[in-house]
C-alpha cells in the first residue's frame, strides 16, 4: 500500500502551474504593498490620528482580509477539485493501490496548507510592515503599542473559519463542478453574512464569523475558542465528510 | 493455462436493476481478450468491479489468483488501467504525468524515460499535454497505465477518437505489451479492431456472458455463407429452396446462401447446373467478428 506521504507528494505536484494557489500567496502581499504604502503617504504628511495605530493600521487590513478571504478559500477548493473534474482523475485515482481515506486527505492538507501559509504570510507581512513603519517614523507612535497578540487570536479564529468555508466549498466543488455555484455561492454568503451579522443565531453562519473575528479584534479579544468557532470547527469536520462521500461517488458514476 | 482474472457468478445491481447476472470470466495469461457488448451490456461495470472501483457483495473475483475483496492493494499495484478518457493532467507536461506517477510507484528514475520512448513521446516530453492530440493524449494515458510495469492492462475504449495511424500505433504497442508478457484485457466497439488485435473474446449482452473463448474458435464455429450470381437467380432461389438452403437475395444481383459443409456446398452446385441455372460469379464469404457479435447480441 502507498504511504499517505507519497499520495501527497504525487498530488502536489498536480497542482503545479494552477495559478489559483500562487495568488493566495500574493494576495496578502499585494495588500501589505497598497497599505504599506498609503501609511507611508500619510506619515510623510504628518497625518498621525493620535489613536493606537496598530490597531488603525490593523484595521485596514483585516477590512480585506475579511471579506475577500472567504473568495480565495472557494476559489482554491474549486481548483483543486477541478483538476480532477477536467482531466477525468476520480476513477483514476481510486485505482491506486492506496485507500481513497489517503487521496481525499492529501487534498484536504493541501487546502489547509496553503491557506495557512497564506495567512501566516498575511500575518508576518502585517507585524513587519508596522514594525518598519515604527523604525521608518518614530514619531508616529507605533511602538508605544503592542497588540500582538490580539493580532494573533484574529488571524487564528480567521484560519479556523476559513477551514470550515474551504470545507463547504469544497464539497460544492466536488459535488458540482461548477465555478457559479462553487465561487458564486461564496460571494452570496459572505454578502448575507454580513447582513445577517447581528442576528442572534448568527454564529451557526461560518461567513458571519469573519466579521465577528473582526469585531472580537476591536473588543481586544484573546479568546480563540469561542462557541462560533467550535461552529466552524463542526462545519468542517460536517463538510469535509461530505465531500469524501461525494468523491467516493464520483469514482463510480 | 493459468488464468489472470477470474469472476465466478459475479452479480451487480444499480437498484433494482441487475446491470451484471451471473458473470464467470476466464482470463488466461498473456491474452489479449477483448471485451465486447453493445451499449448498456454491462462492460464499464465489469471492469468498474475488476478496478474495485464498485464492490461486489461475495469475494467472487479473483485477479492473479488472489481474492479482490482481500488483497485489494496488492492486486491494484498489478493492474494497470484506462478508463473511458485518459486520465492526463493537461497543466503538467508529459513527462511531469509521469514524474507524478513515480511519486506513488517509486520505480527506477530510467522509467520516465524508458516509458516515453516506448509510447513514443520522448522528443514531446516537456509538451504540456493540453497541446497534445488526441492519439497523443490516448498514448500518454498508455503510458500512464503501463508506468508501474504492471502485469496486467485494463483499458476501456483505448482507441476511441484516434485516427486510423493512432489506432495502428496503438494496436502495434498492444502487441508489443503482450509479447513482453502483459495480459491486456481491452473493451471496444471497434469490432474490426478487437479481431486484429484480440486473442480471446467475451461478449456480454444485458450482463450476461454470450460467449468467452478464443477468438479464433469462435469464427471457426459458425456457419459460412456464398454470394453467387446466376443467370436465373428466381429460379435459383426456388430450387435452393425446395432444398432447404437458406437464400437471401442481396441488392447487386447476388444471393447469399448459408452453407454448413463442404457437402452441402456441391449439392448446392450440382442442384443448380442440372436444372440449368448458369453460375457467373461464386464468392466464399467469411463470418468477421462483427457478424458474430451482431448475431449473438440480437437474438
Amino acid at each position: 500500500m502507498v504511504r499517505f506521504v507519497d499520495v501527497l507528494s504525487a498530488e502536489i505536484i498536480k497542482t503545479k502551474r494552477t495559478w489559483n494557489f500562487s495568488f493566495v500567496l500574493l494576495f496578502p502581499l499585494i495588500v501589505t504593498i497598497l497599505i504599506f504604502g498609503n501609511y507611508v503617504k500619510n506619515l510623510l504628511g504628518e497625518n498621525s490620528s493620535g489613536n493606537n495605530l496598530w490597531v488603525m493600521y490593523s484595521r485596514v487590513f483585516f477590512q480585506f482580509y475579511y471579506l475577500l478571504y472567504p473568495l480565495l478559500a472557494a476559489v482554491i477548493a474549486f481548483s483543486l477539485s477541478n483538476i480532477e473534474h477536467k482531466n477525468n482523475g476520480f476513477k483514476q485515482i481510486f485505482t491506486f493501490p492506496t485507500s481513497k481515506f489517503s487521496i481525499y486527505f492529501s487534498k484536504v492538507s493541501i487546502l489547509v496548507f496553503w491557506m495557512f501559509c497564506s495567512l501566516l504570510l498575511a500575518y508576518s507581512l502585517l507585524a513587519l510592515s508596522g514594525n518598519g513603519l515604527s523604525y521608518l517614523f518614530p514619531k508616529a507612535g507605533f511602538q508605544d503599542y503592542n497588540i500582538n497578540q490580539i493580532i494573533v487570536t484574529f488571524f487564528l479564529r480567521i484560519f479556523l473559519t476559513l477551514i470550515s468555508i474551504i470545507s463547504i466549498h469544497f464539497f460544492l466543488s466536488i459535488y458540482w463542478d461548477n465555478f457559479i455555484i462553487s465561487v458564486g455561492s461564496a460571494c452570496f454568503f459572505v454578502i448575507f453574512g454580513l447582513v445577517v451579522n447581528k442576528w442572534e443565531y448568527s454564529y451557526l453562519i461560518p461567513y458571519c464569523n469573519l466579521q465577528k473575528a473582526f469585531t472580537h479584534f476591536f473588543q481586544s479579544g484573546t479568546e480563540v475558542f469561542s462557541k462560533e468557532i467550535l461552529w466552524s470547527i463542526g462545519y468542517s469536520i460536517l463538510f469535509f465528510t461530505g465531500g469524501y462521500l461525494a468523491m467516493i461517488k464520483k469514482s463510480i458514476k | 493455462m493459468e488464468t489472470i482474472i477470474k469472476t465466478t457468478d459475479l452479480n451487480f445491481s444499480f437498484g433494482n436493476q441487475k446491470v451484471v447476472n451471473q458473470l464467470n470470466l476466464e482470463v488466461p495469461k498473456n491474452s489479449i481478450f477483448g471485451f465486447l457488448g453493445p451499449n448498456g451490456a454491462g462492460k464499464s461495470t465489469t471492469i468498474k468491479l475488476l478496478l474495485g472501483l464498485l464492490h461486489s457483495s461475495e469475494p467472487n473475483i479473483h485477479l492473479f489468483g488472489k481474492d479482490l475483496k482481500n488483497n485489494k492493494y496488492e492486486i491494484l499495484g498489478k493492474v494497470g488501467n484506462l478508463i473511458e478518457a485518459p486520465t492526463v493532467y493537461k497543466n503538467l507536461t508529459a513527462s511531469e504525468n509521469l514524474v507524478y506517477l513515480n511519486k506513488i510507484y517509486k520505480k527506477e528514475s530510467n522509467r520516465i524515460e524508458e516509458v516515453l520512448n516506448i509510447i513514443g513521446l520522448w522528443e514531446q516530453r516537456n509538451k504540456k499535454a493540453k497541446h497534445f492530440s488526441t492519439g497523443m493524449k490516448q498514448r500518454l494515458g498508455i503510458g500512464m497505465a503501463i508506468f508501474h510495469n504492471p502485469e496486467l492492462i485494463i483499458l476501456d475504449e483505448p482507441v476511441n477518437g484516434l485516427d486510423p495511424a493512432g489506432v495502428f500505433e496503438i494496436r502495434e504497442l498492444l502487441l508489443r505489451l503482450q509479447s513482453d508478457g502483459k495480459t491486456i484485457f481491452i473493451s471496444s466497439h471497434i469490432l474490426s479492431e478487437i479481431e486484429k488485435l484480440c486473442s480471446h473474446v467475451g461478449i456480454i449482452k444485458k450482463g450476461i456472458l454470450l460467449f468467452q473463448g478464443e477468438i479464433n474458435s469462435l469464427i471457426s464455429k459458425t456457419k459460412k455463407h456464398i454470394e453467387i450470381q446466376t443467370n436465373d437467380n428466381k429460379r435459383a432461389i426456388e430450387l435452393l429452396g425446395q432444398q432447404q438452403y437458406l437464400v437471401k437475395s442481396k441488392t447487386n444481383d447476388f444471393l447469399e446462401i448459408e452453407i454448413n459443409n463442404q457437402d452441402s456446398f456441391n449439392k448446392l452446385l450440382f442442384t443448380l447446373l442440372t436444372n440449368h441455372v448458369e453460375i457467373y460469379d461464386i464468392e466464399k464469404k467469411s463470418a468477421n467478428l462483427e457478424d458474430i457479435f451482431i448475431n449473438l447480441t440480437s437474438n
